[in-house]
């Protein structure tokens, strides 16, 4: 055993292992914007000599995307709840339609899925406001 | 400010991979001038959290982790103050 861990020390916390209530669809929005981003550069860098540049566009693509969905699983699963819904009705389909958008952002490279995605997560933010100043 | 201008933390958590890993025991300067890159103890929520100062604006710090997948940090609880920073990182011991 090292020495310095049997120093008494104060625990710094590099995590969130609270329930902290804090939810806001701007975490879901950043990601997809990176997915838009690199959709762009992706197809702006079409030479033989990018190669790797452009497989790394799609794997960080994949993660961004992946993320996407993560963060709109939490607001829809965690923060939304049945009052929102009777006043929301709407909810459940355009999570289901922004959350398959992230898929398909996941399996395209084209820059209108992407878009397409930032729209959805654009109304679920209106949604998500209005459930706010409620 | 503590009279005690060194302090000993112990990490928790995966947020400042690979920089730092749970279980770290690191030696911080309480005294001291913020800027962007150090890595600070800040307290949030009433709680010590280990973060990298992105920026600075007036006393708002914006702090991010390391290992943004799995780091609750600014993009969650927005900048923290200035005062609610306690000591810089030195070093790993």
């Amino acid at each position: 055993m090292k020495f310095a861990n049997l120093l008494p020390a104060t625990t710094v916390y590099a995590h969130c292992d609270l329930p902290c209530g804090v939810y806001d669809p701007a975490q879901a929005r950043i990601e997809a914007e990176s997915v838009l981003a690199i959709c762009k550069k992706y197809q702006q860098y079409t030479d033989k000599a990018d190669e790797v540049f452009r497989t790394r566009c799609i794997v960080i693509k994949d993660e961004r995307a992946e993320l996407v969905k993560r963060h709109l699983w939490v607001l829809w699963t965690d923060y939304f709840k049945p009052e929102h819904l009777e006043a929301h009705p709407q909810i459940h389909d355009l999570f289901w339609r922004a959350t398959k958008q992230a898929g398909q952002a996941k399996h395209h490279t084209d820059v209108e899925t992407a878009q397409k995605l930032l729209e959805l997560i654009a109304e679920i933010t209106e949604v998500f406001n209005a459930t706010k100043k409620a | 400010m503590s009279i005690w201008p060194l302090g000993i933390y112990r990490v928790a958590g995966d947020s400042m991979l690979p920089t730092y890993q749970p279980g770290d025991t690191l030696l911080g300067l309480r005294w001291f001038t913020s800027r962007p890159g150090q890595v600070v103890v800040a307290i949030e929520s009433g709680r010590p959290v280990i973060k990298r100062i992105v920026s600075i604006e007036d006393t708002a710090i914006t702090l991010a982790g390391d290992n943004p997948a799995a780091s609750t940090d600014s993009r969650h609880f927005g900048p923290v103050h200035k005062k609610q920073l306690e000591a810089k990182i030195l070093v790993k011991i």
